[in-house]
């Protein structure tokens, strides 16, 4: 039998059921995405809930990459049992462990917005904590693929445990991001590898058995395959790159490296006077090397880079020749132009000023600003942050001084001697270092 | 929804489903008892369709909270007779997983000698070739579901001698099954595979033992340096073994016993795997054989007494007024990855931890009701445990945990 209803009723119903659709609605979240998790508009908040024991395993014993099962929750996603160690090498400790966050650690399928893994770096080494985030900015705004960073207030079981910094780990879902799906492929995609540092090196021939370079450079992807897959390649771009001639280094590196890249990529570290990179104190440092599928060109990729900022007039030749492929590639003169031109596009970049605005403040200039204002207040808050608030001040000033100066610096520098020092265009600035 | 739309009409078909029996006077004859099929002179053609509704229950162990409604792909199938001599199958699933199953030709030279050609399981494993309208349990064995090839192109010769008492299989496949590949890693090629069937007591049908089954499998194929096999859980959840890269000879072993008698039924299997890894060292040495087992036993028994063979008739369906079939199912299984060694450890890479040998062990429990011969509803509780906590879904529980899950099955 039908049922009749008035028309008060139809509208109650109708009104019901619009009810019903906009709490349901509301009840669903919407849809986050990787660059809302990256975004540095706002400072995030990361919470992680895990047992009390296993936490304080974790900071009893740092230096162990063990595993722990945790809840992650960031804007209404949970994921349930993602594995959390601790990572880091000199900025390991247990009072500010750096985490590396693991979606299938457990629960092979589980993914965080498309992520596998992501970094919490306690950026434990550096007073303003926004270095690494600026440089990558730079490396990525240079067109050089650079992990996405931004920072967030961790709550560890509801309790703050300070200001991290959040890192896009490289990996295949990272090279599926730059590079396509066929190159994360997991069994024909290319080869990644993690430059460990041992001992100073820079790129000296190690002799054909593939054992030092094993040593060197650590499989990311594709672990398990053979050592000659794994390494011939990588023994004969180093062969190349000292035993080539000079007039056949180009051509013949070039075939393994992607030469123009590298130089780029080396001109940004050098522009923001990184000293733990390629050509820092204590030579090869803090990147990976890539090695596609579908081309046999490797490349570099930039990782851990909080030591940039060092010193407004670091020469930019800075270890230049101490290392075998630099000092080889910087001889060539197209390759030497490829560097110039990119310190050249930094300083450009770096000192632009926003248009049609009366701010006089450069690009970098405000980009530190903005870093540094998103976090002041929880770095202030941060239980343990091992540094002052007035120390921080201190640096983020450095930063900001730097990031004024060192544009006109290099310019300087490159128009009066293209590799020379930039010590003579920065009066009263030499070995004006950050203590 | 694809799966929505068809439902109902699934559903009317199974409801009204009852034997139908009609001739015209061209002397083609439609027929509807299991399936619905059409014979003309020796020409004969069925039609069959499967839909299957699972609820997983929730388990918190590995961050499942609540529980979960999924419809399996549904799966059509048409075979037949061609002629006297030539039968054939095409099966393809629809929906979201959709894929072609089985499509082959069976040509019938003599019992002795058949000649199959096409897509089809691989022979290899009893569980794997059974139909999944047919298995006791929800989900596969994981040896049977992991370490046997099932479905790939091929050719094969198989018939039987000695009154039934002795079959065989032997075959040549393109390559080594679906459930040794994936979307992202290849498997192996060239596949090999013989296996050899006996029902020694069978001229005794009514002995306690006229109804037992025993089998051996062998399969061999090449893998040039690929991913090799890994190790998932029952439900597909975590992964206890990741897959190393192997090169050279696999080669698979299996053993089968299966028995039968009245409403009871016991089965056992055995299985390994061994993937060589030839020339993956620094010096192009030989790394030791990746390797892998797997076993089972499970028992059926039909507490409403109908013969053990496959899915029962039930002996009072529900639509005569009955409660249909009822059996209860239990099920102990392993499934066991060696230690693998590679040089690249000296290096830290990969990490030890992941080359350790791992297992994981399921107890498996449950009950089957036949409501019809069109109509099943199916629970298994199964209660795993991964040997290494650190490599299960479910760490801060020891490795253990348990998943409820109930299946209705529709098929005509």
């Amino acid at each position: 039998m039908m049922t009749r209803h008035t028309r008060s009723e139809d509208v109650a119903l109708r009104r019901f059921a619009m009810c019903v659709m906009l709490c349901a609605a509301a009840a669903v979240p919407r849809a986050q995405t990787q660059d809302e998790f990256f975004s540095a508009d706002a400072l995030h908040e990361v919470r992680l809930t895990l047992s009390g024991r296993d936490w304080q395993a974790l900071k009893d014993r740092p230096e162990d990459n063990t595993y722990y099962a945790a809840d992650l929750q960031w804007k209404g996603i949970v994921l349930r049992n993602v594995g959390i160690r601790s990572r880091g090498h000199v900025t390991r400790n247990g009072l500010k462990p750096g985490l590396r966050v693991d979606m299938n650690r457990y629960l092979s399928e589980q993914r965080f917005l498309g992520l596998t893994a992501f970094t919490l770096d306690n950026a434990y080494n550096d007073v303003s904590l926004i270095r690494e985030r600026l440089t990558m900015l730079l490396f990525n705004r240079m067109g050089i693929a650079a992990p996405r960073e931004t920072h967030a207030r961790l709550f560890i079981n509801e309790e703050y445990a300070g200001v991290y910094a959040i890192i896009e780990q490289v990996d295949r879902a990272f090279i599926a991001r730059i590079l396509g799906d066929a190159e994360a492929n997991v069994e024909r995609g290319g080869y990644l590898f993690e430059y460990r540092w041992v001992r100073p090196y820079g790129f000296e021939y190690l002799g054909p058995d593939l054992e030092p370079y094993a040593q060197l450079f650590t499989p990311q992807t594709r672990d398990t395959d053979s050592m000659s897959a794994l390494f011939e390649e990588i023994e004969e771009l180093v062969r190349a790159i000292n035993e080539t001639p000079d007039d056949r280094f180009a051509e013949a590196v070039g075939a393994r490296l992607d030469l123009p890249l590298f130089m780029r990529y080396l001109a940004v570290e050098d522009f923001l006077s990184e000293t733990d990179g390629l050509v820092g104190e204590w030579g090869l440092h803090n990147f990976y090397l890539y090695r596609p599928q579908r081309d046999e060109r490797a490349r570099l990729i930039p990782w851990d880079k909080d030591t940039g900022f060092s010193a407004v007039d670091h020469p930019l030749d800075y270890h230049l020749l101490d290392n075998v492929l630099t000092r080889r590639a910087i001889a060539i003169s197209e390759l030497r132009q490829i560097y110039v031109e990119t310190l050249i596009a930094c300083a450009t970049l770096a000192s632009a000023r926003e248009p049609e605005s009366l701010d006089p403040r450069g690009w970098l200039e405000r980009e530190v600003d903005r870093a540094a204002g998103s976090i002041r207040a929880a770095v202030g808050d941060d239980p343990v942050y091992p540094f002052s608030l007035e120390q921080f001040d201190e640096s983020i000033e450095w930063l900001r001084d730097f990031a004024r100066r060192r544009p006109a610096i290099v310019e300087c520098a490159l128009g009066a001697n293209p590799a020379g020092t930039p010590s003579a265009c920065a009066p009263g600035a030499t070995d004006a270092r950050e203590k | 929804m694809g799966y929505c739309r068809i439902c109902p009409h699934v559903v009317a078909l199974v409801l009204t489903a009852s034997a139908a029996n009609a001739q015209d006077s061209s002397g083609v004859t439609l027929r509807w008892r299991d399936h619905p099929s059409i014979e003309a002179g020796a020409m004969r053609l069925e039609l069959a369709a499967r839909v299957e509704s699972d609820m997983r229950l929730a388990t918190p162990s590995i961050g499942r909270d609540a529980a979960e409604l999924r419809w399996q792909s549904p799966r059509v199938e048409l075979r037949g007779r061609l002629t006297r001599r030539v039968e054939f199958e095409v099966s393809r699933d629809f929906g979201r997983d959709a894929m072609w199953k089985d499509a082959y030709v069976n040509v019938r030279l003599a019992r002795l000698l058949e000649i199959e050609a096409g897509r089809f399981k691989i022979p290899f494993g009893r569980e794997t070739l059974t139909g999944r309208a047919n298995l006791d349990f929800i989900h596969r064995s994981l040896g049977a579901s992991q370490l046997a090839p099932s479905r790939d192109a091929g050719v094969m010769v198989h018939g039987r001698v000695l009154g039934r008492r002795l079959s065989y299989q032997a075959g040549y496949f393109d390559r080594d099954g679906d459930n040794a590949r994936t979307s992202q890693a290849f498997g192996a090629r060239h596949t090999v595979a013989v296996r050899v069937v006996s029902e020694p007591f069978r001229a005794d049908a009514d002995s306690a033992y006229g109804r037992l089954q025993l089998a051996i499998a062998l399969a061999g194929s090449r893998v040039d340096r690929r991913l090799g096999l890994r190790g998932r859980t029952l439900l597909e959840d975590g992964v206890f073994f990741e897959r190393m890269y192997v090169n050279g000879r696999r080669l698979r072993l299996g053993l089968e016993a299966f028995w039968t008698a009245g409403p009871a039924s016991l089965g056992a299997e055995y299985m390994r795997v061994t993937d060589e890894r030839n020339g993956m060292g620094f010096r192009g040495d030989d790394l030791p054989a990746a390797g892998a087992h797997a076993w089972y036993v499970a028992g059926t028994w039909a507490l409403t007494g109908e013969r053990k063979d496959g899915w029962p008739e039930p002996r009072r369906a529900i639509t005569r007024g009955g409660t249909g079939a009822v059996e209860l199912v239990a099920r102990i299984e392993e499934l066991h990855f060696a230690s693998a060694s590679h040089p690249g450890t000296a290096f830290d890479f990969p990490s030890l931890e992941s080359l350790n040998s791992n297992a994981d062990r399921v107890f498996t429990a449950g009950v089957n009701w036949y409501l019809t011969r069109h109509v099943r509803v199916q629970y298994n509780f199964a209660i795993e445990w991964v040997a290494d906590p650190n490599r299960s879904p479910a760490p801060t529980a020891g490795g253990r945990f348990g998943t409820a899950i109930v299946r209705l099955q529709l098929r005509v």
